[in-house]
């Protein structure tokens, strides 16, 4: 066992350099509420109308959460989806075109050609009941007015987010890494001596009080202590798995172990995974999220060590030594407009190093957003922009079918749907941040998104010397307050319920506040992944195994 | 019943059923089951995201849910 170092100190708060992130969400506003916005741009809450509504007097409308995916290379059809029902249909021109007529707000432009022109509403009155009836039971027609569709979306919304909050935990046994990437969302704690206090590893005793505590922390989700609640852990850093960190680790992962939970999760560079073969596998670290940046030439720019040497040989090898020891790999590639055009070759040293023949193996790729000033922006793509990018390398070299798409997860979703029914959608929120989600620090700090870290200012709570848990009001209600009803943007979006709002993180970047909408491009992102799965299911082609998508957002 | 909120009708092809009955025109509704999945606590974004989910959620698995055992 190595010798516990001390649980760290750190600067008074007045002495601690501010991390690169305004303090709360930002928000300007005056507002009551906690951080000053949330109250002003959530829906007014008004009482729930007691009497029967009469439809006599009522107009038939289009549901503001209908969602209109026109197929490629088809006029005669379209898909309705509708936003808070789940409902999937096929529906001819003529029903398509009867809805859309009745639309009071201007349907999205499809992805595939343009909209014929929609017939006035009382030229189109010739739909038989028959067909209107399930229209209407489809959720896509209604006689409710858009506020109090609204009010209907909210209460649907705010039900899921109340029923749907259970805890999981994000341990950080320190922030400290032994790579320097450039695009790094912590780079300032490395390369800032006023974050040295950070770096240093969790102790031991600070992990018994994080495990201490959870109980505490389970019962604000109403878990009492005797129910099987088998916790959901996973190692974020810094890099959690280090060589010198293996004997918290081994410690971390057997009070897991104690309460309960088969294994953990990682999210690792993987440079020293060598130092925890026997840990690896199904009773252990199970899932391990690694990074390859490019072929080796170019990941060995991007993910180098302090000295500026590479580290993909070394990764390479502690993939296949992880892949063979039962763990499972999932293979993120941070992708910009520099290192795309490599994505063809990468996929062949994925076949080459046989990592695509085990089940256990999935590659994705995800976006690099410019989180700090040695990004440009010019460089990055936006999650539907490497979509298409990466749908043409797809179409010039079929060795891309190994590599995921951002979104190929909801294109399987969709898939799923027409292949065997079921539902998507449901999500009130982007992610964990904004229900049960806890990350942990060396100093036992609470927060609620990894990415907001490091800062006490920000932090949701703290665990205590005695292992007791005190929450930061103000904090965690702006986290967790944060829903696809939080701001109206989100609230009468027809996808909402399916993108959950997007990234807090990225919203506060772009508004400067966390409870505003990040887009993303996700209107065109559904569609085209619900045209795609609809075509791929009436070509009958097999669903692949493999490239699927993030095992997290980060 | 929900199967009766199922097309048959020519012109419409529903693929899965709608989990709420929106034909009663009550602006709150009862939440007949959980969105997308009728087990407690699963929204298709749990607090790990993917990493304790195995419903076809994001993950792309479709076994059961390992974080209620």
């Amino acid at each position: 066992m190595q010798t516990p170092v001390e649980i760290g100190t750190r600067p008074q708060t007045g002495q601690i350099m501010d991390a690169p992130v305004p303090d709360g969400c930002g928000c300007q506003a005056d507002t009551s509420c906690a951080c000053g916005g949330h109250a002003a741009d959530r829906p007014a809450p008004e009482p729930v109308p007691e009497e029967p509504i009469d439809i006599s007097t009522r107009t038939l409308r289009a549901s503001s959460y209908l969602i209109y995916v026109d197929l490629p290379r088809n006029d005669r059809e379209m898909l309705l989806v509708h936003g808070y029902t789940g409902a999937f249909d096929k529906v001819s021109h003529r029903i398509a075109t009867f809805v859309r007529a009745r639309e009071d707000r201007r349907a999205p432009k499809p992805l595939y050609g343009d909209w014929t022109p929609a017939p006035a509403v009382d030229e189109g009155t010739e739909l038989p009941d028959s067909y209107i009836s399930v229209l209407i039971k489809r959720g896509y027609l209604t006689y409710l007015t858009r506020e109090e569709e609204l009010r209907r979306f909210t209460a649907i919304a705010d039900d899921l987010h109340a029923r749907s909050n259970y805890p999981g935990y994000i341990i950080m046994p320190t922030y400290d890494c032994n790579l320097r990437c450039f695009y790094c969302f912590q780079d300032h704690m490395r390369t800032n001596p006023s974050f040295a206090y950070l770096l240093k590893r969790m102790t031991i005793p600070m992990a018994d009080r994080i495990f201490d505590a959870m109980p505490q922390i389970e019962a604000r989700h109403g878990i009492a202590p005797e129910s099987k609640y088998a916790r959901p852990i996973t190692l974020f850093g810094g890099e959690p798995l280090l060589r010198d960190n293996r004997d918290l680790i081994e410690h971390i992962l057997a009070r897991a172990h104690d309460g309960g939970t088969r294994a953990i999760s990682a999210i690792s560079n993987a440079t020293d995974l060598d130092a925890y073969a026997d840990l690896l596998g199904p009773d252990g670290i199970e899932q391990i999220q690694v990074t390859l940046d490019g072929v080796p030439d170019e990941h060995d720019q991007r993910r180098v060590y302090a000295d500026g040497t590479g580290s993909f040989e070394r990764i390479a090898r502690n993939i296949t030594m992880a892949l063979e020891r039962g763990a499972q790999i999932s293979a993120r590639m941070n992708i910009d407009r520099r290192n795309i055009s490599e994505l063809p070759q990468l996929a062949r040293i994925f076949i080459e190093h046989g990592w695509t023949e085990s089940p256990r193996f999935v590659a994705y790729t995800a976006p690099i957003h410019a989180s700090n000033d040695k990004t440009e922006r010019a460089t990055t793509f936006s999650s539907w922009e490497l979509d298409q990018a990466l749908d043409e390398l797809r179409a010039s070299d079929p060795v891309m079918e190994v590599i995921g798409r951002p979104d190929d997860n909801l294109q399987r979703r969709a898939r799923s749907i027409f292949d065997a029914g079921g539902t998507m959608g449901g999500q009130p929120t982007f992610c964990g941040a904004h229900s049960g989600m806890y990350v942990i620090d060396r100093f036992g700090d609470l927060y609620a998104c990894w990415e907001r870290t490091g800062n006490e200012k920000v932090r949701i709570g703290q665990i205590k010397p005695d292992a007791t848990v005190e929450m930061d009001a103000v904090n965690d209600s702006m986290w967790r307050t944060r829903t696809v009803t939080s701001n109206r943007a989100c609230a009468q979006c027809r996808y909402a319920l399916f993108c959950g709002g997007g990234c807090a993180v990225l919203a506060e970047g772009r508004r400067g506040r966390i409870d505003t909408n990040f887009c993303d491009g996700y209107g065109e992102r559904f569609r085209a992944m619900v045209a795609e799965a609809y075509g791929d299911f009436k070509a009958g082609k097999v669903v692949t195994a493999g490239a699927a998508g993030p095992m997290m957002n980060m | 019943m929900a199967a009766d909120r199922k097309s048959q009708l020519p012109e419409i092809e529903s693929f899965n059923l709608a989990e709420l009955d929106v034909s009663a025109l009550d602006v709150r509704l009862e939440l007949t089951s959980l969105l997308p999945h009728n087990l407690p606590g699963c929204n298709g974004n749990c607090a790990t995201h993917t990493f304790s989910c195995n419903l076809n959620v994001s993950c792309g698995k479709n076994s059961g849910c390992v974080v209620f055992a």
